[in-house]
């Protein structure tokens, strides 16, 4: 546990990380605490985008500048983690507007371009009827037209992580599966600390910082709890639906039945429908979709798309948004500017909250609240996130030479390249280790053996489920029926497991899909279940066939 | 036009056609490709409830399974059929198994209501009960007391059978069911067979590729009263294979049971489909459509269009892998569109939810999920029988998952046999 900590950060999603490693970068003594994996909450469950969102743009102009701008630095930060993806607008034809509806979408994101500068995107693009039905043949409806608008998606996975990485370099320590149960206060109600417990721990142990800062996301409400509270959010749910496989040639935008809008988005190897936004007041431990906002989604995407329906859809996403509080409005309409509370005003000096915000603009906000907290500490210096490049940022290896040199499929050494950047080598070398280094571990996705052990060894892995998050373990058609079987031998050679560690460690990876795959177990999902059950009930007798009545 | 077309080629199907067949019946057999049976161990799992034995501390022998499996679980096809017919039927479609199995060389492990389930390593480490096994991994029970060490062999570059996840998993298991397990140890092989487990055992088909092996395991045997191997020395030639490498090693080899992709299930689905055309069973491809005239069932169209008629059909189509079941919109039996229900009662359209639980490894509703039948094993719909002339066999009936009770080759047999028999009789063809 380290000692004499200038700021403890409560969480970590892309606020916390990108805090922590701001506040490293200017020299302070900096522990982070999550209480479950790096990327888990609001930053795991968004869409995945730096987007200025142009759908802010009708009532939150400040977010779409704000966040454009700094999507520009992230892309300069971290190019290897970034992918384009082209967006597209059907115009449906309605009666009396005529070809006043493409015009208007026209204006509209002609307006948005001013943003899109800021963020490297392509100037929109106005399509007739024809030459949107030819880049994307599924569409299906009666249009006047479209438009094309351009976006960026990252890994925010690996965003945390690198963010927890790069400080980690500058002196930080990072705790994940570390929960904060309590705050220290002294008379005053001063904040000096906290009280920490490691999940599945039952001794609590105490740190002492001069300032914390609650970066708890939708959580933040509960963690600002524990020193009287003064703090409001608007948590609302989202849900994304994960198909297989990419789907369609761009994202395309369309409105669910209320009205609202709704997209399908091709992302990574996958292809994402989304998202839902409904207030939520149940437990921020346990969400998961129902089977209503799973029709909702699916409702609204075949309309336009009616080729989906026969696609297989391996699970559903949730997070829930850490939106400040807003009365009268509807979920889509409230703001996602973000908010740094000192809590002096609220009687507990040494406690700072950074709520709301975008991931789009995760460094911006994490630099404004380290601002606030060097000012308060005396600490001398400024935000440099945005000159320094993240771990595997400055320069991007040549993806023929390095599958040549290593022997290793191109696709492969592709992918790796996306996920590490200059140091896909490094990662590389691990494979010169084992006789089946370079072996396929996902065939979905695909990881290499060497990525896995890389992961485990480098990259604050804790349970095998991390690896999710890390090298896209178990997320793809398989459900970890092939992928989770190598990767728990994997980690239980690396770790030195038992057999019965390494089956827990595999049922951790199996709980956690099984919370996506559940709400949309059906079609050729249904039967990859019953062969995973089988598999794992049957021939490793995970656990331990459960008796049943 | 046939007497009897059974639609699945598993083992359900297959036990379905040979009865017939051997009933009199002209029989075709209508395939999609291969489902669960080809996914499977290499063990026959008739009847094993392992909550009741261990909830006994005791030994249980298979009769006592079965009488437990219908006491406690009432839409299970052995409840549906009666303690007598299960028993008869499975005896029946074990001999009609190990009859068909002979020619391929896999002869299971006989058949013993009054004895206990053996106790089987898998490729991943676990005991598994078993009531048979196919040949090539009987030979060892782990459980039994065996004087001196065994040999696991790892052979590099295989990553589906970890050798060290397998010798600690079955020193675990045996002592979880406090036995004290057998001496077992690693015994690395140098044979380069980074390949998936199916590729190198159609390359150990191979008499040269055989020999390479042989060399690397020469002597390796010594002082090991037996070696355990992967579940891959041989797709076709298996006996062949492992009779030359015991040869070389000097000591008796027996595979363990394996996971997905099984080259046993591989095995076990490659000797039926030989079986049955042994028989003079026709094969005629994949059902498209189904034709219904009058309460009966007149015949099928397949992919290529052809019209196939029939006196009696056995719907043998399998659960989810195979595809017998589903749910897109609805759950669903995919070509008649029987209504589907769990071991807990209908299942209601609004989605999977309702009968799953909450992690994975628990006991979920839906995968009981299956059609209801009769005790002719008819399929029934709204309380009646749906087609006069139709008959279910394996894991299309619903009321049981094949892992939470182990069962799912008894009612292939016990199911396979008896729609089958009633098919022949419904078309007026057994003798």
């Amino acid at each position: 546990m380290p000692a004499d900590l200038d700021v403890l950060i409560i969480g970590g999603g892309s606020n916390g990380t990108g805090l922590c490693r701001d506040l490293a970068k200017r020299g302070a003594r900096v522990l982070l605490c999550e209480k479950g994996d790096l990327a888990r909450g609001a930053t795991g469950g968004s869409s995945g985008m730096i987007h200025g969102g142009p759908r802010y743009l009708l009532n939150d102009v400040e977010t779409t500048k704000h966040s454009c701008e700094d999507s520009g630095y992230i892309q300069r930060i971290v190019p290897h983690l970034l992918f384009r993806i082209p967006f597209l607008t059907p115009v449906e034809k309605k009666p009396g507007l005529g070809v006043l509806g493409p015009l208007l979408h026209d204006v509209y994101f002609g307006v948005y371009d001013r943003y899109a500068a800021l963020k490297n995107g392509i100037p929109h693009a106005r399509l007739t009827t024809a030459e949107m039905r030819a880049i994307e043949p599924g569409l299906a409806g009666d249009f006047a037209g479209g438009v094309t608008l351009d976006e960026w998606g990252i890994d925010c996975g690996r965003l945390c992580l690198l963010n927890a990485k790069d400080a980690i370099a500058h002196g930080a320590t990072v705790m994940t599966y570390t929960e904060v149960v309590g705050l220290l206060q002294d008379q005053s109600g001063r904040v000096s600390g906290a009280r920490l417990r490691s999940a599945g721990a039952a001794e609590v142990r105490e740190v002492k910082a001069r300032v914390v800062v609650n970066c708890g996301g939708p959580w933040a409400e509960k963690i600002a709890g524990l020193a009287g509270g003064g703090v409001r959010l608007r948590p609302g749910k989202g849900v994304h639906l994960i198909y297989e496989k990419r789907l369609t040639n761009f994202a395309v935008i369309t409105s669910a039945v209320d009205g609202r809008q709704v997209f399908v988005l091709p992302y990574q190897n996958e292809t994402w429908i989304g998202t839902t936004d409904d207030d939520y007041y149940g437990d921020l431990d346990d969400v998961h979709a129902t089977q209503d906002e799973v029709r909702y989604l699916k409702e609204a995407i075949t309309r336009i798309l009616p080729g989906i329906a026969q696609q297989r859809l391996i699970g559903a996403r949730v997070g829930v948004r850490n939106t400040i509080f807003g009365w009268g409005k509807n979920e889509d309409e409230l703001s996602r500017r973000y908010d740094i509370v000192d809590h002096t005003r609220l009687g507990a000096p040494g406690l700072f909250s950074l709520l709301g915000g975008k991931l789009a603009s995760f460094r911006v906000q994490a630099a404004e609240t380290a601002d606030a907290v060097c000012g308060a500490l005396g600490i001398p210096g400024r935000c440099e996130t945005h000159l320094h490049k993240l771990p595997g940022g400055d320069s991007m290896p040549d993806e023929a030479e390095l599958a040549r040199a290593y022997g290793v499929d191109r696709l492969a050494v592709r992918r790796l390249i996306h996920r590490h950047g200059s140091l896909a080598p490094r990662v590389l070398d691990v494979g010169r280790e084992t006789p089946t280094g370079f072996s396929v571990v996902c065939a979905g996705e695909p990881t290499l053996e060497c990525e896995v052990r890389h992961a485990v060894r480098h990259e604050l892995v804790v349970r095998l489920g991390d690896l999710m998050t890390r090298c896209r373990i178990g997320v793809g058609a398989c459900q970890g029926v092939d992928c989770g079987l190598r990767a728990a031998q994997i980690f239980a050679e690396e770790r030195g497991l038992d057999p019965e560690d390494e089956r827990e460690a595999l049922m951790d990876l199996l709980s956690r899909r099984w919370r996506a795959a559940r709400p949309v177990l059906t079609g050729l999902q249904l039967a990859e279940a019953e062969l995973l059950m089988t598999q794992y009930t049957g021939l490793w007798q995970l656990p331990a066939l459960v008796p049943h009545a | 036009m046939y007497d009897v077309l059974v639609i699945g080629t598993g083992m359900a199907g297959c036990i379905a056609a040979l009865e017939a067949r051997r009933l009199g019946a002209k029989v075709a057999v209508a395939s999609r490709s291969w489902g669960a049976t080809a996914l499977s161990s290499g063990a026959l799992d008739i009847a094993y409830t392992p909550a009741l034995s261990r909830a006994h501390q005791m030994p249980r022998t298979l009769a006592e399974h079965v009488l437990d499996i219908i006491a406690h679980r009432r839409r299970h096809p052995y409840a549906v059929l009666g303690v007598e017919r299960t028993i008869a039927n499975v005896e029946k479609g074990f001999a009609a198994l190990a009859k068909a199995l002979a020619p391929s060389e896999l002869n299971p492990r006989p058949l013993d209501f009054e004895a206990e389930n053996v106790s089987l390593p898998s490729s991943l480490g676990a005991l598994l009960p078993a009531a048979s096994a196919l040949a090539p991994h009987v030979g060892l029970d782990l459980v039994a007391p065996v004087k001196g060490t065994i040999g696991v062999l790892q052979l590099p570059g295989l990553w589906s059978f970890d050798a060290r996840r397998v010798t600690a998993g079955v020193r675990h298991d045996a002592a979880a069911l406090g036995v004290e397990a057998t001496g077992l140890e690693v015994v690395p092989v140098s044979y380069d067979a980074a390949v998936s487990a199916p590729v190198l055992a159609r390359r150990l088909d191979d008499l040269a590729n055989v020999d390479v092996l042989a060399r690397a395991l020469a002597g390796k045997g010594k002082g090991f009263v037996a070696l355990l191997a992967p579940p891959v020395l041989g797709l076709d030639r298996h006996a062949w294979v492992r009779q030359r490498l015991s040869v070389a090693l000097g000591a008796p080899l027996v595979e363990t049971l394996a996971h997905t992709p099984s080259v046993p299930g591989m095995r076990l689905q490659r000797a039926l489909d030989r079986a049955v055309r042994a028989a003079g069973i026709d094969g005629v491809g994949d059902v498209a459509a189904v034709a219904i005239a009058s309460g009966k069932v007149t015949g099928v169209t397949t992919v290529d269009q052809l019209e196939i008629n029939a006196g009696a059909f056995v719907l043998a189509t399998g659960r989810f892998v195979a595809g017998g079941v589903g749910w897109g919109e609805r759950p669903k039996e995919s070509l008649f569109d029987l209504p589907i229900a769990s071991e807990e009662g209908p299942l209601e359209a609004d989605g999977p939810d309702a009968v799953l639980r909450e992690t994975p490894m628990e006991s979920h509703p839906l995968m009981t999920a299956g059609i209801t039948v009769n005790s002719a094993l008819a399929p029934m719909r709204e309380g009646r029988v749906a087609h006069a002339n139709l008959f279910a066999a394996g894991m299309v009936i619903g009321g049981f998952a094949s892992r939470y009770v182990l069962c799912a080759d008894g009612v292939a047999m016990a199911t396979g046999v008896e729609a089958g028999r009633n098919a022949a009789l419904a078309a007026g063809a057994a003798s």
